[in-house]
């Protein structure tokens, strides 16, 4: 059971490694605001993961994560001339993919709507990806089967996209990412106890959602 | 507790966050309802789920293709980023190119003889000389010694050379600074009406303190001169073409010859050689100046200048020709206490006792000079 701090515990932990990692993220950052590109492209590849993570776990599709990754880097750059070291970047860059991603869902629900009215209902070859993954989601579970692990996957995922984006963002941050209450909140931009209610009720969909896919027997 | 109650803090209890009576009594719900029970489970078995989906890598190359965004900026940004940031790389390469521009200016100044011989003409005396007093100076030319700024004509050297010395005159010129003819030197002799070949009677050693004594009354003897340089500088006047014949002699081959210079800057290279104790150089220019414009008001300083340089170059038996001469020519000059001074100096420089009673004569007529100080210490040590 993770602890409520439990990021921060582990950085505790392992302050070493993380005062390291701080360190070197500073000095590539330093680096990258003098002019240094490559400076820059070894700070992308020590966060592409955590981002390209999120973004996929918020957007659901690869190909649109990669490039809502990509967006959020080059934000990241363009402003980095404005970072000045008041907190880690990793804060800094986290908050930027979380605002982007949020940004980023609701221009394309707003693209969809639109859509929507205007066109004719299709035969589904050019549904949204996340509808696709709904629609396998919503196929009855056959009840004496247990889920092969990669199903599994993608059925958490579908899953996961069914939340509201403001939901969704909290549960990755904390239970994909494993950050604290207090990084979630710095992120996103909401208070300690926005975190923790919509936590909560984002679990409690999950879970609900969820429960027909689990099957008794996998709980170890 | 409720159902309601107790499933409202999962989150609490699976974050570790529910602590002390609360957790008491969520446990004991849980173990006392079974279906909060199997609600626990569910939730745990989602989180457990959850975290299972865990880091999910980009395609490869993905970094690499950030950096090629970064380094294709649009023209806009690119030219305010190299406007404005950043200051740290921004200010050492401005100051790199200052250096840089310095140095080629110096290159460029050094490759300009023009403006190297302009910046020659008017460089400042050495910082060790004492800046020239604000008083009266030492030469006031009469006005009619100044004519409005005229070149010498080409042919002016022939002109002005002494009927004794008609082949020096017209022979090849030597701009060599250091070659001093002898007969230059034996002309200016016979000019001032004294023996040549003197070099013989030089001490083989200047005695103690020689060297800061006669810096100090270089320096006291170039005083007045600068005034005088600056304010016919500033006047713009050039001499009067000499007549022919004038009693001076020139050597051309000694010195670069005043068919290139006006008097001004013959005048203004000797004085600024004086100072720089290049009395060698100094010598040469002044006959050339004395040759040439020997009716130029400041042909005195001129002359109690060659007088004084002999004296630095411990060229007694000129030295003494030329003060006598001076002396002769401009009895009432402002200089003249100055110049008897300089005869006792030198007689006793040259083991002449008679310099004893002339430096007590001069003492005693300009008791309030400047070369009193130095002549009462000179006479207290010397003449017993």
């Amino acid at each position: 059971m993770a602890d409520a701090t439990g990021l921060s515990i582990q950085d505790e932990s392992d302050d070493g490694r993380s005062a390291a990692a701080r360190d070197e993220d500073r000095c590539l950052v330093d680096r990258a605001q003098a002019g240094d590109v490559r400076a820059f492209e070894a700070l992308v590849r020590r966060h592409e993961r955590w981002v390209f993570s999120v973004a996929l776990r918020m957007v659901g599709d690869r190909a649109d994560a990669e490039d809502v990754a990509q967006e959020v880097f080059l934000k990241a750059y363009r402003g980095l001339q404005g970072f000045r070291g008041g907190s880690r970047f990793s804060t800094w860059l986290y908050a930027i993919a979380s605002h982007h991603c949020l940004n980023h869902l609701a221009g394309r629900e707003s693209r969809a709507r639109r859509a929507a009215r205007i066109e004719t209902p299709t035969d589904g070859r050019d549904e949204n990806p996340a509808s696709a993954l709904d629609r396998v989601a919503d196929q009855s579970p056959r009840p004496d089967a247990v889920l092969e692990r990669r199903d599994l996957r993608r059925v958490i995922q579908s899953q996961l996209l069914q939340l509201t984006e403001e939901h969704r963002i909290v549960l990755i941050l904390r239970d994909i990412q494993g950050m604290s209450y207090d990084e979630i909140a710095a992120s996103v931009g909401i208070e300690l106890g926005t975190v923790r209610s919509r936590l909560h009720r984002a679990r409690m969909e999950l879970k609900a959602r969820l429960a027909p896919h689990l099957a008794e027997g996998s709980d170890t | 507790m409720t159902c309601e109650e107790a499933r409202e803090a999962f989150t609490d209890l699976y974050d570790g966050t529910l602590s002390g009576p609360p957790l008491v009594v969520l446990s004991q719900h849980l173990d006392a309802c079974a279906a909060c029970r199997a609600e626990w489970a569910d939730f745990r078995r989602t989180m457990q789920a959850l975290e299972e989906l865990g880091d999910e890598e980009p395609s490869p190359g993905f970094a690499a293709r950030v950096a090629e965004q970064v380094e294709a900026p649009s023209w806009w940004h690119t030219m305010v980023t190299a406007l404005v940031f950043p200051w740290r790389v921004k200010v050492p390469i401005h100051a790199v190119a200052l250096v840089l521009l310095c140095i080629v200016g110096l290159w460029m100044f050094q490759r300009s003889p023009d403006v190297q011989q302009a910046t020659n003409l008017r460089a400042p005396v050495p910082a060790e000389r004492p800046a020239p007093p604000p008083p009266a100076p030492f030469v006031s030319p009469p006005p009619s010694a100044k004519a409005p700024e005229a070149t010498p004509p080409p042919a002016q050297p022939s002109k002005t050379a002494t009927p004794e010395a008609p082949a020096a005159a017209t022979a090849p010129r030597v701009t060599g600074k250091t070659e001093t003819p002898n007969a230059l030197r034996e002309q200016a002799g016979a000019g001032e009406g004294a023996s040549t070949g003197d070099e013989a009677s030089k001490p083989s050693a200047p005695p103690p303190g020689a060297a800061l004594k006669r810096a100090e009354t270089d320096t006291a003897t170039l005083r007045p001169l600068r005034s005088a340089t600056n304010s016919t500088e500033s006047r713009g006047a050039v001499g009067p073409a000499p007549p022919a014949g004038s009693g001076s002699t020139v050597t051309p081959g000694a010195r670069s010859p005043s068919t290139d210079r006006t008097a001004d800057e013959i005048f203004s290279a000797a004085a600024t050689e004086f100072a720089a104790q290049q009395y060698e150089t100094a010598i040469q220019d002044l006959q050339i100046f004395l040759a040439q414009y020997p009716d130029d008001g400041r042909a005195p300083d001129a002359r109690f200048l060659l007088a004084d340089s002999y004296r630095a170059e411990r060229r007694y038996a000129e030295a003494q020709a030329g003060f006598d001469e001076f002396l002769r020519q401009y009895p009432g000059h402002r200089q003249a206490p100055a110049a008897r001074y300089r005869q006792a100096e030198i007689r006793l420089a040259t083991g002449d006792p008679s310099g004893c009673a002339m430096l007590r004569d001069a003492l005693s007529r300009y008791p309030g000079v400047r070369e009193a100080g130095s002549a009462r210490e000179t006479l207290s040590a010397q003449c017993p």
